[in-house]
């Protein structure tokens, strides 16, 4: 089944800002002509650099904005019909960059129960669910904590047990780990991971961080409003240059076999992990 | 001109139940013209020790010395100091709020009473540092990208002409491109402009291409304290602290573990390319 599909999606919109001469007026296409369909139970990462419109892409699978022009539909639902808005949001749940900015509660269950509690969902429902989440994310110990005392890794876990308090289909995450360390990154990753596999959720990860793209099933980089790259990470980011060209980087690994091929040291073009840059290593050493 | 930290030690709230100490005895020297990278997990204590530094906040026990001046001896001193040390918080550009770029950068010379010619010196010099042209002095600030924004909010530290810049997770949020241009900046600041620069990330790479001395923090102590080669060859140690070393030192310390002679000293992408290259092309012309 598909789980998000959009079809022509374009949106625009006028950006106003004020400069010595006053306002002026700016007319912006955000998104052009976008065409993507994500399965269920697909883990996408979508690419693309500040202003590129992949944000905005996440915010109509969620149905916080409409498109102009085109659609997008969440397990066939399309954003457009208001008397769908609340289906829409229970099925594709969103976390946000920064965890400080969508916990509402001053405890971590009440927080969970925020969902589930707008929904009308019985008490004892509300009840098993939160467990259920905070299991889900490994946070039960901290059931009855203020979220204020927790590290950002484990907010953006509550942040996320917040959604799967409200059962969702699919999970669209805009930029989760870019204000974590190293250590709350790999939480919030294993996490999202798990979700995936165990849980079987449709995970849209939107992220700066390659490490964390080159573990998904597809990639889709977005440029200037417009899908310009859709392929799996080995075909993505076997394209070096012309990553760069949409100001994207490629993981460390990646660049130095991308390098030693443009010296004319015969290593595979598809490099993603250590591992992979090791074996490869050892293996060229063998053969010469 | 250099900064002595003395056995600072920083406890919140003392004497409640939230008591914690954020920083434990911390002594550390910084000399003129130093490019530290100070890095720790969230929670480590980093950002509590900067905060001391441009005299934000007091320490609890033990001093700060600024060329051997008391820097939290009295009101004055402080002022005088926070001109000196400049520090550009994390996601500074949530403080623009001036009219248009010039504006903004222009106010805080402005409020040190300088002279319009001195403000405006300040302003263009400090726009040109962080490589902002003149085309976008009259546009609004919150019309520009996440990586021009930001760098027209640490412009608007440098236009104070601080001698020592601190600069707390300064590519945090951006993309590769803006990360690459504030990163550039900085570097500017530092090679031409001798700057001393304080640099706390979580990003090991930037870390990494960037400093001469790197300083880990962990539990309000200072774990390491040395060359990026020095501590990045104690990979277990950093993660064990909730730290990472680059993804080049990861390939060096397995390609070590095969049996190959990698030697200690690589840790970005350009150098662990001329070293696999000279391996193996060498072996290659061998045969």
């Amino acid at each position: 089944m598909n789980m998000v599909k959009s079809e022509h999606l374009t949106y625009e919109y006028t950006r106003i800002t004020e400069d010595a001469n006053g306002e002026v007026h700016e007319k912006i296409t955000a998104l052009s002509d976008v065409n993507i369909t994500i399965e269920q139970g697909e883990f996408v990462v979508v690419l693309g650099h500040n202003g590129s419109g992949k944000s905005t892409f996440a915010k109509h699978i969620n149905a916080l904005l409409e498109p102009t022009k085109g659609t997008l539909c969440v397990k066939d639902m399309d954003t457009r019909n208001g008397d769908l808005l609340w289906d829409i949001r229970q099925s594709a749940g969103m976390v946000f960059q920064n965890p400080d900015n969508q916990l509402v509660a001053t405890i971590v269950e009440e927080d969970i129960a925020f969902g589930p509690e707008n929904m009308g969902v019985e008490p004892s429902e509300i009840r098993k669910r939160v467990d259920e989440a905070l299991a889900t994310v490994r946070m039960e110990q901290y059931a009855t904590y203020s979220p204020s005392k927790l590290s950002g890794g484990q907010k953006q876990r509550i942040a996320i047990a917040g959604v799967l308090a409200m059962k969702p289909d699919c999970i669209v995450l805009d930029e989760p780990t870019a204000m974590l360390d190293p250590v709350g990154r790999k939480e919030v990753l294993e996490t999202i991971r798990r979700l995936n596999r165990e849980e079987g959720i449709t995970i849209i990860l939107i992220t700066h961080y390659m490490d964390e793209a080159v573990q998904a099933d597809r990639v889709y980089v977005i440029d200037d409003g417009k899908l310009v790259m859709e392929g799996v990470p080995k075909e993505i980011f076997s394209q070096v240059e012309r990553l760069q060209g949409y100001g994207l980087d490629v993981p460390q690994v990646t660049e130095v076999a991308y390098l030693l091929r443009k010296e004319g040291i015969d290593l595979p073009a598809d490099i993603l992990t250590i591992e992979e840059m090791v074996g490869a290593i050892c293996q060229y050493k063998s053969t010469i | 001109m250099s900064i002595q930290i003395n056995h600072l030690t920083h406890i919140y709230n003392p004497d409640t139940a939230f008591q914690k100490v954020a920083l434990d005895d911390v002594t550390l020297e910084i000399t003129r013209g130093e490019f530290l990278g100070l890095i720790g997990h969230t929670g480590s204590g980093k950002s509590t020790l900067i905060q001391h530094l441009n005299g934000t906040i007091s320490p609890t026990k033990g001093e700060i010395l600024l060329d051997g001046e008391n820097i939290h001896q009295n009101k004055l001193k402080t002022k005088e100091v926070r001109r000196k040390i400049g520090l550009a918080f994390q996601y500074p550009e949530y403080q623009l709020f001036e009219i248009t770029v010039y504006q903004d950068v222009a106010f805080g010379p402005t409020n040190l009473g300088l002279s319009k010619e001195e403000i405006h010196e300040n302003v263009v010099s400090a726009l040109e540092m962080v490589g902002i042209g003149t085309e976008l002095y009259e546009k609004s600030p919150f019309a520009l990208s996440g990586g021009q924004k930001r760098r027209v909010a640490i412009a608007g530290v440098l236009a104070m002409n601080p001698e020592i810049l601190i600069l707390d997770e300064p590519t945090a949020g951006l993309d590769p491109k803006g990360r690459d241009e504030i990163l550039a900046a900085i570097k500017n600041l530092h090679k031409e402009r001798g700057l001393t620069v304080i640099l706390v990330s979580h990003s090991m790479e930037d870390v990494a291409k960037l400093v001469d001395r790197i300083v880990v923090m962990h539990s309000g102590q200072i774990a390491m304290s040395g060359t990026p080669k020095e501590v990045f060859s104690h990979v277990e140690e950093l993660e064990q602290m909730g730290l990472a070393a680059p993804q080049v030192s990861y390939v060096c310390k397995e390609l070590r573990r095969k049996g190959y002679a990698i030697p200690e000293d690589v840790y970005t992408v350009s150098e662990l390319k001329e070293m696999l290259l000279q391996m193996l092309q060498e072996k290659g012309v061998s045969q």
